[in-house]
């Protein structure tokens, strides 16, 4: 099979589940005990209000109809408007959503470039010193609470160093544009390198928190998993092809090595989802996390839903992501 | 005649959790110009740790010692860099299991590649040529798609006749091929061998041949040797070996080959078990399971002695 058509297969399938979970997305604003719209103005709603609610919700259609026609509109990513603040949802998610994917997209970029070769250093040098730390880090790494390292590197870097800030994705006096919400990439593209700096500087302490428990991840999972290939009989046959130390490594090990790599990834998607709403809390990072805490403690259930349909998506797309990686990694997937 | 192979005193031991282990102790074995050597023993008795200290491929615990005289220079003085220019372009080297031996990830073609370019270089057209002659060599049909392809499309037999392709890329002068059938059905198994063999008179390469199955050594090779326990305990040449074997354990691993053509009642084996190779020995290793044993054998440690054109480690033929 061509890795297109694995390509399309694993899109095509990716449909049922967008589907099956926006059933559920549906159904969350009518699972909750009582009468939705109450809930959402509680405590001050008066039934003229509650009613107008309603009406603007489509809660007085019958079920079906309400979730044919809340996912037309979602699948163009119209989810209503937020009850809180009057403006659409999609409004409000977009600003946000920048903010959060870049963050991931740094705290996965620090855990692959620095855990991939970390993992196999540990692993061609079992037993040393180096490998020693990468154990201890990888074991003690996971079980670092997220929000109390982010404290900690506040405390630390921020409020008694001073070399960092303290919160926020940008400084107010930095002349940032905002063009496509990715802050580093607009600050490249209005070419204001003292914006980029400041940005840097800002991404710096949340994408180091939000990392270490994914870098912890890599570390151990590339060792242990490049120790498995460095006893495989293919490396000896390499080795009896006389094929150089390092290009044995890099281009017959690791190659396999990755493998369970990108797997364990793959699953990591979902808790770096989980850890950056507890990260963007602690350095009130303007996302998606800080988004959802707001929009659970208002009760504002348009945006809640919207975040989670975009999540899912987002986890969707990565997970599509990772087989195709997968699939390119081992033939054996493939054919 | 001139040797390849001139392994002299050669012994490889493992600290290991049983203690000591002398894999292989006082190992003496030559190979002639373009010649078969069969080297045959049961399992444990230091085969593949020999092979593999010819190539050096073995873990860094290894303690090794003695002389591995390969065309005139001893690979146990060699450096790292030095041997991986002598490893599969001069001595190349074909496993076990074709299941695992090759890279799942990487194409057949780029497999066969990697030793002609590191070892002899050239444009890429030329690589690959040379890649689908060799291809041909080892009989793969439609080496045009297979070159493409990756191990896991391929069955056993296809996947060692890649690693003999792989072997003889570079026209080694020695190639040693470590059990390279026993993985394969008997079918598949007769033809890896016609092959090998056919390939060794083409390329004039010299083999080591080795198996645990002395059916196997009698179709390819010209001289055998015969280890127990990490020593050689009989040295001959092939048509010798059969019509008059010397060494009681010699006789004994011949009665135990299974004969299509005269009656056969049960198949014998050796009784007993091989020794545990952590201990000291002390006179022939042979003796627990000796039909022959005599007292005299336990006494002193026994040397290869000339009988007749044999090399025998037995005090049945010292006078
Ligand atoms: N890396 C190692 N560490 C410790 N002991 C080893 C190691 N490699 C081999 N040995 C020991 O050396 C002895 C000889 O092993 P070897 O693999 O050479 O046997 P063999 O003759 O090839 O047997 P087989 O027919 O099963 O392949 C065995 O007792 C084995 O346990
Ligand atoms: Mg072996």
């Amino acid at each position: 099979m061509n890795i297109l058509n694995y390509i399309l297969i694993r899109f095509l399938w990716a449909i049922p589940t967008l589907l099956g979970v926006s059933i559920l997305v549906f159904l969350m604003i009518h699972l909750i005990p009582g009468d939705p719209a109450q809930l959402m103005l509680y405590p001050r709603g008066t039934p003229e209000q509650v009613e107008a609610l309603r009406e603007q919700l489509g809660l007085n259609d019958p079920m079906a109809v309400q979730y044919f026609n809340w996912l037309k509109d979602a699948l163009f990513f119209d989810f209503g408007k937020s009850v809180s603040t009057g403006s659409s949802v999609i409004s409000e998610i977009s600003s946000r959503f920048a903010a959060t994917v870049e963050l991931a997209l740094s705290a996965l970029s620090i855990a692959v470039v620095v855990g991939i070769p970390l993992g196999v250093i540990a692993a061609r040098k079992k037993n040393s010193l180096i490998d020693y730390l990468c154990i201890t880090f990888s074991l003690g790494g996971v079980s670092i609470p997220v929000f109390w390292l982010g404290l900690m590197l506040i405390f630390v870097f921020a409020a008694t160093l001073g070399w960092l800030p303290v919160s926020g994705r940008i400084s107010m006096d930095s002349g940032m544009q905002i063009v496509t919400g990715f802050y580093l990439l607009d600050a490249l593209l209005i070419g204001n390198l003292y914006a980029f700096g400041d940005a840097v500087k800002h991404l710096i302490l949340p994408a180091v928190a939000l990392s270490t428990i994914p870098l912890a991840m890599v570390v151990r999972i590339t060792r242990s998993s490049m120790l498995e290939v460095l006893s495989q009989d293919y490396m000896k046959t390499a080795r009896a092809k006389g094929i150089p130390g390092r290009l044995i490594i890099y281009k017959h090990a690791l190659r396999n090595a990755l493998i369970p790599v990108v797997t364990v990834l793959g699953i990591q998607i979902g808790s770096l989802m989980g850890g950056s709403i507890l990260t963007e809390t602690v350095f009130s990072w303007p996302g998606l996390g800080s988004l959802i805490i707001d929009s659970i403690n208002d009760r504002d259930y348009p945006v809640i839903q919207g975040v989670v349909f975009l999540a899912t998506l987002i986890m969707i797309v990565v997970n599509l992501i990772v087989d195709v990686l997968y699939a390119y990694l081992d033939p054996r997937i493939r054919y | 005649m001139k040797s390849v192979l001139d392994i002299k005193n050669l012994k490889v031991g493992f600290h290991s959790d049983e203690g000591f282990v002398q894999a292989v102790d006082g190992l003496d074995l030559q190979i002639g110009e373009g010649k078969t050597l069969g080297l045959v023993g049961e399992s444990g008795c230091g085969k593949s740790v020999t092979s593999l200290s010819v190539m050096r491929l073995l873990p860094e615990k290894a303690r090794i010692s003695g002389e591995i005289g390969f065309l005139g220079e001893d690979l146990l003085q060699k450096d790292q860099k030095e041997l991986e220019r002598i490893r599969g372009d001069k001595i190349s080297m074909i496993f076990q299991d074709p299941m695992t031996s090759l890279n799942p990830v990487l194409t057949i073609g780029e497999q066969i590649e990697e030793v002609i370019r590191y070892h002899q270089g050239g444009t890429k057209q030329e690589i690959r040529d040379r890649t689908l002659e060799l291809m041909d060599l080892v009989k793969i049909p439609d080496s045009e798609r297979r070159i493409r392809e990756y191990p896991h499309q391929m069955s056993g037999g296809i996947r060692q006749r890649i690693m003999i392709a792989m072997a003889i890329a570079c026209d080694p002068e020695l190639l040693i091929a470590d059990e390279p059938t026993t993985a394969l059905d008997v079918t598949v198994q007769a033809q890896i061998l016609a092959l090998i063999r056919e390939l060794q008179e083409k390329l004039n390469t010299a083999v080591l041949m080795i198996s645990h199955d002395l059916g196997v050594i009698s179709q390819v090779a010209d001289d055998v040797a015969v280890m127990y326990a990490g020593q050689v305990v009989e040295w001959t040449t092939t048509e010798e070996l059969f019509e008059s074997p010397k060494h009681p354990y010699t006789q004994g691993l011949i009665r135990t080959i299974p004969r299509m053509d005269e009656q056969q009642g049960e198949l014998e084996e050796i009784p007993g078990m091989v020794p545990e190779l952590s201990q000291e020995f002390k006179g022939c290793r042979f003796y627990d399971r000796c039909p022959k044993a005599m007292k005299a054998c336990k006494k002193a440690d026994i040397n290869l002695l000339d009988v007749e054109q044999s090399k025998v480690r037995c005090l049945l033929y010292s006078e």
